[in-house]
């Protein structure tokens, strides 16, 4: 259960910048993982946001997003989509996901840190391409990065170390577990081994070039694992596995009433008897007031604590999901054919379609709340996942600020 | 340097303070938003306005709220706050303090009996003249439209008389936080 575990469950897959199977990911795993790293995220022009420049709008890029995730990636740079992103889930909170730029400001790599009391656990997510660009990136900067607890990604390097086919171990693969020692990192078989990357092109053999690290390989060994099952549309096949940190993972929660709910009516019942209850007598000294003030505030919090309870908070889920979408979506869960693929991405149009028109006509027609439109049409807000700087200096503790 | 505007200002003459009255205290709670979010005591408007339905209810506030005028003291319970930070839309990267707006979340009873006191000192700063014509923030009716059509007019009268009229604009960055403590009170 969450929230009772310290472990941070990690799934990390190169998506081949498809923006419907993310979107899938998105939605089907909050239950099972804390962090997804993404390498290759598709990243698109979604629609158009008014402008204050331009007539046509400035165009809105991104990924996918949703509501259980919290969305963290380097904002492009001279219009180089990011290769790396990593979406943290909300349960998470308590730890204070940030997006590490301090360390690492690359495009294809990404460092996500974690505070728990004391402890600072690093986290780095790689897509290396064929030029080695990041592995060059780390090797000269490795110096200024501190102990990582894990990393992992599309490295695209193979060597006879990870895949039994391959019979060399050639300067990319030194330098790369050089760079991970330096880190403390090792190399991690996982409990299944085989082969990470199917090419859709068949005349390629498979290979395996996505890898993990964490501080002890031994004891991730079984906590790491390949997972054919949801490779889905895509030709790398996932790794999954987890981090183990010193203490248990709090959630986030908070008391409340649900608006129009019979606890909020009884709520109210009680304030109504309550307040009128009490005695007022002389008023004439601050002690007085303070008394009668007091006696007040005793009301409402007794009422609040009689009434209200415990909730773990969660953002509302998307809207326009619905059964079809999940029909379509375990048929092609079952059958795994590219026609029930496209089939599920004609349904989910179909169903996104259908629920925004109802909602344009509602707000057009019925409430006539048009302001309520300005929601889906304003610039993404990127969540603040990054420490406040000061001086140059990123601001983590409460003492830095 | 003028440094008369530092002067003491002249004592004006003492008037009472009428206790606040029923239609007073459910005026202020009237404009209130059903949608605003509650200070650390959970209740909402739509809450205090149920209570609210009761006269006694009305009674115990309307003298708690006379008592502080006549006292001259605050309650805790009224300065209990919740400081939400919230970060502004559509930045790139949140890594500067700016970038986030503070809000506090007063408890609404307290609120409402600042709304009726403030009610009073708006009525009262028109009725017996006392904010400075030019002065058009803070003040009720007032806008940024009535100060641009003040400029407009200076500037379209020093046409009028032939002159050539130019405007140096100025603004003071964290004017209010920056004030002497001793110059406010």
């Amino acid at each position: 259960m969450p929230g009772k575990t310290k472990d941070i469950r990690v799934y990390s897959h190169n998506v081949a910048k498809n923006y419907m199977y993310l979107n899938v990911l998105l939605k089907t795993l909050y239950k099972d993982f804390d962090v997804l790293f993404v390498q290759e995220p598709p990243w698109r022009t979604i629609r158009q946001a008014p402008s204050s420049s331009n007539k046509e709008g400035d165009d809105v890029t991104g990924a996918p997003m949703h509501p259980e995730w919290l969305y963290m990636v380097r904002p492009p740079e001279n219009d180089q989509a990011p290769r790396v992103m990593a979406f943290v889930s909300k349960r998470l909170a308590r730890l204070c996901p940030s997006m590490r730029r301090d360390l690492v400001n690359h495009r294809n790599i990404f460092v996500l840190s974690l505070f728990q009391g004391n402890n600072t656990y690093n986290l780095m997510n790689v897509y290396s391409d064929d030029d080695n660009t990041a592995i060059l990136y780390l090797r000269d900067h490795v110096d200024k990065l501190p102990s990582f607890q894990f990393m992992g990604g599309d490295f695209n390097i193979h060597s006879r170390v990870w895949d039994s086919n391959v019979t060399h171990h050639q300067w990319a693969a030194i330098t790369l577990l050089e760079i991970a020692a330096d880190l403390d990192l090792e190399w991690t078989q996982p409990s299944n081994p085989g082969p990470t990357f199917i090419s859709h092109n068949k005349d390629l053999r498979p290979s395996v070039i996505d890898l993990m690290f964490h501080q002890i390989s031994d004891s991730a060994r079984l906590r790491t694992n390949r997972d054919p099952d949801r490779k889905g549309p895509t030709d790398h096949i996932l790794l999954t596995t987890s981090v183990i940190l010193d203490s248990v993972i709090e959630g986030v929660t908070r008391r409340s009433i649900a608006r129009g709910s019979e606890a909020e009516k009884a709520f109210i019942n009680d304030l109504k008897t309550g307040v009128p209850a009490i005695i007022v007598g002389t008023l004439n000294t601050p002690a007085d007031i303070d008394r009668v003030a007091q006696a007040l505030a005793d009301v409402l919090s007794t009422a609040w604590d009689k009434h209200s309870k415990e909730v773990c908070i969660t953002k509302h889920f998307q809207p326009w999901w619905d059964d079809k979408c999940t029909e379509s979506l375990s048929q092609y869960k079952t059958e795994k054919l590219e026609e029930s693929w496209l089939a599920f991405r004609r349904t989910v149009k179909a169903a996104k379609r259908k629920f925004f028109d109802s909602q344009i006509e509602d707000i057009a027609l019925l409430n006539k709340h048009l302001w309520d439109l300005m929601e889906w049409v304003k610039q993404r807000k990127l969540p603040a996942c990054e420490a406040i700087q000061y001086n140059g200096q990123s601001c983590h503790e409460m003492d830095d600020l | 340097m003028d440094l008369s505007v530092l002067d003491p200002l002249p004592t004006l003459q003492e008037r009472d303070w009428p206790p606040f009255s029923a239609l007073e205290l459910t005026d202020a709670l009237v404009s209130c938003s059903s949608r605003s979010s509650p200070g650390p005591d959970h209740i909402t408007w739509v809450h205090l306005k149920a209570i609210l339905e009761s006269h006694k209810a009305i009674q115990i506030l309307l003298d708690l709220a006379n008592a502080c005028i006549q006292v001259g003291h605050w309650p805790k319970h009224f300065k209990d706050s919740i400081l939400v930070i919230i970060p502004k839309p559509g930045k790139p990267s949140y890594s500067t303090p700016k970038l986030f707006r503070p809000i506090v979340l007063l408890n609404t009873i307290g609120k409402l009996i600042e709304k009726m006191i403030s009610n009073c000192l708006q009525f009262d700063m028109i009725k017996y003249d006392l904010v400075h014509p030019n002065q058009v923030g803070g003040v009720r009716q007032r806008s940024t439209e009535d100060a641009g059509l003040f400029l407009t007019h200076l500037v379209r009268t020093g046409w009028a008389k032939g002159k050539k009229t130019s405007v140096v604009a100025f603004d003071i960055a964290q004017f209010f936080p920056s004030l002497n403590h001793a110059i406010i009170r």
